[in-house]
């Protein structure tokens, strides 16, 4: 049978209507098929576990993952509200797929990553695509790709999207099956005949010139050019500004060069703290920034995100002509989402990439708080990035 | 600084003297840019509020239901405001009475629940000022505890009911201060998204603003059902007048008639006694019999015609209910002896306040028509009940044919017949007289065939009898 999917949402604010009214709407293009996954991501405005009952009262007994997001991205657009959910189911013969949980990423995430990487292997399924959800508040995200890479005895395609909480940088949550977790890394692996594609791309400017990271521990970055790495970024920001919202406002945030740049995504990828430690005026940056890193400052250019998104899509679809994808995951930072384009995201930013596929493609996406996604064949952890990933079915031929 | 100085500055430090002046640009940049974002960002929130205002005021001019006023009002809020649900109160006397509650999808199972289920009323004095806060502190608030444990009662006796973590209390004062209602908003959830607000204290005047459109739109809202009332109340007068102006004309001309009928007429019975007493002969007298019955016959259509014509207001006073209805069986049975009538009524029936002549009249009108319609010998039953403590209920029953559908609604109009002798006068005078005693008058099917005819007299006499 051939390989589909199908993605319902539902900005029902009961928790359980809500997974129930989405989980209906990705199931009815399956025609009765069982799906071998179902992707779920819902904002923290619901009851997380009624959520996934929600959603489980209509898949079954089908593998559950996702996380909580800052808001869904369906063909419906960008809906970035206390209360929405988006879920995908994805059925096929020839495709399988496994589900992981691994926690104490926020603690450890280099073990943690090898200890995914135990249960794929356990699991006994040579995966073409592994996608990653951690937490979006603490952890080390690249510590963990790393270990993931160095532990995995085959090579494989890993993006991924880091949890969120609607801006809060409070807590954030990962599903796997009815379990609601936090401070980990929930997964799904692909395998089969399926082939993937993907494009990575960001809109930021470079400013000023480079700085160097004097201090940095455990996450945290607590020095730039031997000032204090607030004071660094307060310079930039309006009188009185004590909050990250402020950073977000003023779409400020650290580049730092990529190992191996490529034309369409250039030489740097973006770095942006999630938390705070004002009294200590150290950033946490979930791309675990070190002593010694290079970094400049960089801006968003609300412009060179859409144009690059909207190009980066045209490519990822020109790739495979004459091909439908069986889905299409986009893992979008919230820093492109209202906060960049009020309410206006859908109209600048997902309608016009979601041309270059079509209307009827079934699209699955979030706002998280970070992106994973391999750059010059390099997996890297970004921030104010979107991770575009395309899956088509291997029967059908690719490019 | 001459040319020769600037020369001689090394390139790094002109480089490094250069960032720095760009440097200064961008701060200066980027602190204008978060200024314009934070601008354009109050700029349209201001402009949702007054678009809400202005949507509100055109959505809502016409409406005539104070509980609908109410509504449209919870979900302008709902629009700008991140809230769950909403009730809304208006203020009877000291009381104020739950009449609307409103929720967003998956907020409330029933969102758009009628008024008059929504439980008991909250009394005391409303609310003056508006409160925002956790529901925790509202309720610590002595004069709010009332109302939003109403409102928790409210929204808890839904299948889907949570508490509030979160409630807004509006006071609904026109501009004077009185106070017209109360809504209450209520969230659920802490969580609120960076795109979605809850009120702030900048948003106390736009609050105030709309809390007196609200409350000037729920006075309006009564009024307007005030007036449609009164219209309707005018239209029906109207009707009554063209009504009561028709009946007059017919009732002059009935007079005109019976009056120039009558004289003739008393000349033909005197011819005829004396034509009695001068012709014999069994043909001769057989034909002055047929001259007698019709002029006895057309005597009849002229009494009817009179009673029709000179309407006198009723005579009340209390009467016994049965010896009426036995008077005009008698009256029948005088010119139909073979008549058989039963009367039906409860042991214990109370005097009835009526005008015991114009009462007789009317049952031996429906009785006469019960008694033709059913046949000779069959029985007609007179069937007194209690509809309540307040009125009785007089059914005559026949077995005739019954009353065709089409002509139901016409059949107690003067005039209207469908037999060949009669005047169409007997329905409407009972009718009359029905309405003088402040009572109505029904036709329906009998089970197993046949009519009733069933006059509702109220035990005290019409209401301005009653009335001081």
């Amino acid at each position: 049978m051939q390989s589909q999917a199908g993605v319902g949402r539902s900005r029902n604010r009961d928790s359980v209507d809500a997974g129930r009214e989405a989980a209906r709407e990705a199931l009815a293009p399956l025609g009765g098929q069982a799906p071998i996954a179902v992707l779920v991501f819902g904002t923290v405005g619901h009851d997380q576990a009624a959520l996934l009952r929600g959603v489980a009262d209509i898949v079954g007994s089908a593998p559950v993952v996702g996380c909580s997001a800052e808001g869904v991205i369906t063909q419906h657009g960008s809906e970035e509200a206390s209360h929405a959910v988006a879920v995908s189911a994805i059925a096929a013969d020839a495709i399988a797929a496994r589900t992981f949980f691994s926690p104490g990423f926020s603690e450890d995430a280099t073990a943690c990553g090898r200890a995914l990487v135990d249960q794929i292997v356990r699991s006994g399924l040579v995966g073409r695509l592994l996608v990653l959800f951690p937490d979006g508040v603490f952890g080390n995200c690249t510590e963990l790709v790393r270990s993931i890479e160095a532990a995995m005895p085959y090579p494989i395609l890993i993006v991924g999207g880091t949890a969120g909480d609607l801006l809060t940088f409070d807590k954030t949550f990962q599903y796997h099956g009815l379990e609601v977790r936090s401070g980990g890394v929930s997964a799904l692996l692909l395998g089969g005949d399926l082939v993937t594609d993907l494009e990575v791309t960001h809109g930021c400017d470079l400013v000023g010139i480079e700085r160097v990271v004097t201090r940095a521990d455990g996450g945290f970055v607590r020095e730039i050019d031997e000032r204090s790495a607030w004071s660094f970024f307060t310079d930039y920001l309006a009188d009185d500004a004590d909050t990250l919202e402020a950073l977000h406002i003023a779409h400020l945030l650290l580049a730092e060069r990529v190992p191996r740049p490529t034309p369409e995504f250039g030489d740097f990828t973006v770095r942006v703290p999630v938390q705070l430690d004002a009294a200590a005026g150290a950033l946490y940056f979930a791309a675990g920034i070190e002593s010694g890193t290079r970094v400049q400052l960089a801006r968003r250019n609300p412009e060179k995100v859409c144009e690059r998104a909207v190009a980066a899509a045209r490519r990822l679809s020109e790739r495979h002509p004459g091909q439908r994808p069986i889905l299409v995951l986009d893992l979008d930072c919230a820093g492109r989402g209202a906060l960049l384009f009020g309410t206006e995201t859908s109209a600048r930013l997902c309608e016009p990439a979601q041309r270059a596929f079509g209307k009827d493609v079934p699209w699955i996406g979030l706002h998280t708080y970070g992106e994973i996604g391999p750059v010059g064949g390099r997996t890297l952890f970004h921030n104010y990035t979107a991770v575009l990933c395309a899956l088509y079915d291997g029967n059908a031929g690719s490019a | 600084m001459g040319e020769h100085d600037r020369d001689a500055i090394p390139a790094p430090e002109a480089l490094l003297r250069l960032n720095r002046a760009l440097d200064e640009q961008v701060k200066n940049l980027v602190k204008t840019e978060q200024r314009l974002f934070v601008s354009q960002r109050d700029l349209a929130r201001q402009n949702a509020r007054l678009d809400a205002l202005n949507r509100f005021a055109i959505d809502a001019a016409s409406v005539a239901d104070p509980a609908e006023v109410l509504a449209r009002a919870a979900d302008v809020l709902f629009s700008i405001f991140a809230f769950d649900q909403a009730a809304g109160f208006l203020t009877v006397g000291e009381l104020l009475v739950p009449v609307m509650t409103r929720a967003v999808a998956g907020r409330g199972r029933r969102p758009d629940r009628p008024s008059g289920d929504l439980g008991d009323a909250v009394w005391g004095a409303p609310p003056r000022e508006l409160a925002l806060g956790p529901l925790g502190e509202l309720l610590e608030r002595a004069a709010l505890e009332g109302l939003l444990t109403c409102t928790e009662r409210i929204f808890g006796s839904e299948s889907s009911g949570a508490p509030a973590a979160l409630a807004m209390v509006v006071p609904l004062q026109r501009p004077g201060g009185e106070s017209v209602g109360v809504m209450v908003l209520r969230r659920l959830t802490t969580a609120i998204s960076f795109h979605e607000e809850l009120p702030t204290a900048k948003d106390e005047d736009f609050l105030g603003i709309l809390a007196r459109l609200v409350a000037a739109t729920v006075t309006n809202a009564r009024l307007l059902h005030d007036l449609q009332v009164s219209y309707e109340r005018l239209a029906q007068a109207q009707r009554d007048l063209v009504d009561r102006e028709r009946l007059a004309a017919l009732g002059e001309f009935a007079a005109i008639v019976a009056h120039e009928v009558r004289n003739p007429l008393g000349v033909i019975f005197n011819a005829r006694a004396m034509l009695r007493r001068l012709v014999h002969g069994e043909e001769a007298t057989r034909l002055l019999e047929i001259v007698g019955e019709e002029s006895e016959r057309l005597d009849r259509i002229v009494v009817d015609l009179i009673d029709f014509a000179r309407p006198h207001p009723p005579r009340l006073r209390p009467e016994h209910l049965v010896r009426i209805l036995e008077s005009a069986v008698e009256a029948v049975r005088a010119s139909v002896p073979s008549v058989a009538v039963q009367i039906i009524a409860p042991p214990e029936l109370p005097d009835v306040w009526a005008d015991a002549r114009m009462l007789r009249q009317a049952v031996l009108n429906l009785l006469v028509n019960a008694t033709q319609a059913s046949g000779e010998g069959v029985e007609v039953v007179v069937r007194v009940t209690m509809n309540d403590e307040a009125s009785v209920r007089i059914a005559v029953e026949d077995r005739g044919l019954g009353v065709p559908e089409a002509i139901a609604g016409r059949i107690f109009e003067p005039f209207f017949t469908t037999k060949a002798t009669g005047t169409g006068l007997g329905l409407s005078v009972v009718k009359r007289v029905a309405d003088a005693h402040g009572g109505d008058v029904e036709v329906s099917s009998r089970e197993g065939g046949g009519s009733i005819f069933a006059m509702r007299l109220p035990l005290g006499g019409p209401p301005s009898r009653a009335d001081p």
